[in-house]
């Protein structure tokens, strides 16, 4: 059952990439834009093929990595333990809620000049700018979570004297871990966004210079193929949060 | 003169108001350590603000709530972790001891959860969930223990079984319970003693004691009276 299941969902995910593909090879070869600026299913494949044979396409991916993986640790070990502060203790913030909804929606792109200037070319842009892409919306949903936590379970854990770990690893932590792998998930996709329009800019290696670099020496072939490995390197990194939530026995509220 | 150690709560004059409703204007009464206490009256009348201000969720207005001992409640609704097992569920925080684990096998047994020690709360029926909870109380070190409702939320054959298996259980463990309920014949069942209390502001208008020896015809007919007169109490 779960074979044919699989092969059901390879045909059918292989036909819908098969008609995209299909479009794309009709409108080059009816040459509706010029082979330069539209280049032809072929073509892409060949210039993959010497893409993935060269040492900069994984030095690039490295890079873009390893700033949102920075970038995104940094705010899980700020926003989380913020957040639920906040939200245990600060019973109306709503002023705090404010400020914090204020800079989630100034688009994060907006702090490139000033991430160049305080930082200059390279990693710390980057990363300052996935900062603030995630840090924002992640503490939101983060306070929101716990006070969404009912009240009797902390009663039970004052009648039961829960330590302060016992507090935050059985009582907090699963109660609210869904609604937080979820909008990881979230400000996980905002920040591959961001990171590559920071990367356009704000330094000299990374996916997003690579597809820069690339439209400057007018090789929009290899600009696509950038343009693909993102994509599916954003579809495997989702997959590890949707693996994570299929693992977690979140707060099923018992009725 | 009762000595102080044998007073597990006492309320002195307590008053309580939200704004301008007032809830309770001189609330006066004591419950003696060991005592079974049913708490019986109208919806609003204040049952749930009694366990609060016990537990220390409400502070009183004005008077003063004593309560000697350390407090655990059961709930009306479900307060198990989703996410913890049953036996985690019961050997939580404080219940963890070495002593408890003796404990609890021995109330998995009687209460004949041991099939269920490795399910998750939303994997049990309502009443197993309720016997769950009861049980977690029942583990742990405690002098005093408020049931809120806590079989309401069953139906009527689940109710009768987890009452009876309650107080089997609670006959070998001297404790303070009070028990709020809108259910007269649980109180009368379950309890040594019935506060009656009545709507706006509220006060005790009855406190009934119970000897358990209603027995035979005349029994009956005594507990059918003493149902209905505090039926009438309450309607009135």
């Amino acid at each position: 059952m779960k074979v044919i299941l699989f092969f059901k969902l390879l045909f059918y995910r292989s036909a819908l990439f098969g008609i995209l593909i299909s479009v794309w090879w009709i409108i080059s070869y009816m040459k509706v834009f010029p082979e330069y600026a539209f280049p032809s299913p072929n073509n892409i494949w060949l210039s993959f093929v010497k893409l993935v044979n060269s040492f900069r396409f994984y030095s690039d991916i490295m890079y873009s990595l390893y700033r949102i993986l920075f970038g995104f640790l940094v705010t899980i070990f700020t926003a989380i333990p913020l957040g639920v502060l906040i939200g245990l203790y600060l019973r109306s913030s709503k002023s705090l809620i404010t400020v914090f909804n204020f800079f989630r929606f100034i688009s994060p792109l907006a702090w490139i000049p000033f991430a160049i200037l305080w930082f200059q070319i390279g990693d710390k842009p980057a990363i300052f700018i996935i900062i603030m892409a995630s840090f924002f919306p992640l503490i939101i949903s983060v306070i929101a979570a716990v006070r969404n936590i009912p009240e009797s379970f902390f009663r039970v854990a004052k009648e039961y004297q829960f330590s302060k770990r016992d507090m935050f690893m059985k009582l907090i932590l699963p109660a609210i871990n869904r609604e937080l792998i979820t909008s990881l998930r979230i400000c996980f996709g905002i920040s591959w966004v961001v990171i590559i329009a920071a990367e356009m800019v704000g330094s000299q290696d990374g996916l997003g210079y690579a597809i820069w670099d690339a439209r400057n020496g007018l090789k929009l072939d290899v600009a696509v193929c950038y343009i693909i490995t993102i994509g599916v390197l954003g579809i495997l990194l989702d997959n590890i949060f949707q693996y994570c939530l299929t693992k977690t026995r979140g707060n099923v509220y018992a009725k | 003169m009762q000595n102080s150690s044998d007073i597990s709560v006492k309320f002195e004059n307590v008053h309580l108001s939200f704004d301008d409703f007032v809830l309770f204007q001189e609330l006066n009464f004591t419950i003696k350590k060991k005592e079974f206490v049913s708490i019986v009256g109208p919806s609003g009348c204040g049952k749930t603000s009694i366990l609060n201000l016990i537990a220390g969720y409400l502070a009183p207005s004005e008077g003063a709530v004593t309560v000697n001992g350390n407090i655990r409640t059961v709930f009306q609704n479900s307060s198990l972790f989703p996410w913890l097992s049953v036996r985690e569920n019961i050997l939580i925080g404080k219940n963890k001891t070495k002593g408890n684990t003796e404990v609890y096998k021995y109330l998995l047994h009687k209460l004949k959860l041991e099939p269920f020690e490795n399910f998750y709360p939303n994997q049990l029926s309502g009443g197993m969930r309720q016997k769950v909870e009861l049980m977690r109380i029942l583990v742990g070190e405690t002098d005093i223990i408020l049931l809120d409702e806590p079989f309401s939320a069953l139906d009527y054959i689940n109710r009768i079984t987890i009452r009876n298996d309650f107080v089997n259980a609670m006959k070998e463990l001297d404790k303070t319970i009070i028990l709020i309920t809108h259910d007269i014949d649980e109180a009368i069942e379950m309890s040594q003693r019935i506060c009656v209390l009545n709507k706006k502001p509220t006060t005790i208008i009855d406190d009934i004691g119970l000897n358990k020896s209603y027995s035979g015809e005349a029994g009956q007919q005594q507990l059918h009276d003493l149902k209905y007169s505090i039926i009438s109490k309450l309607t009135t």
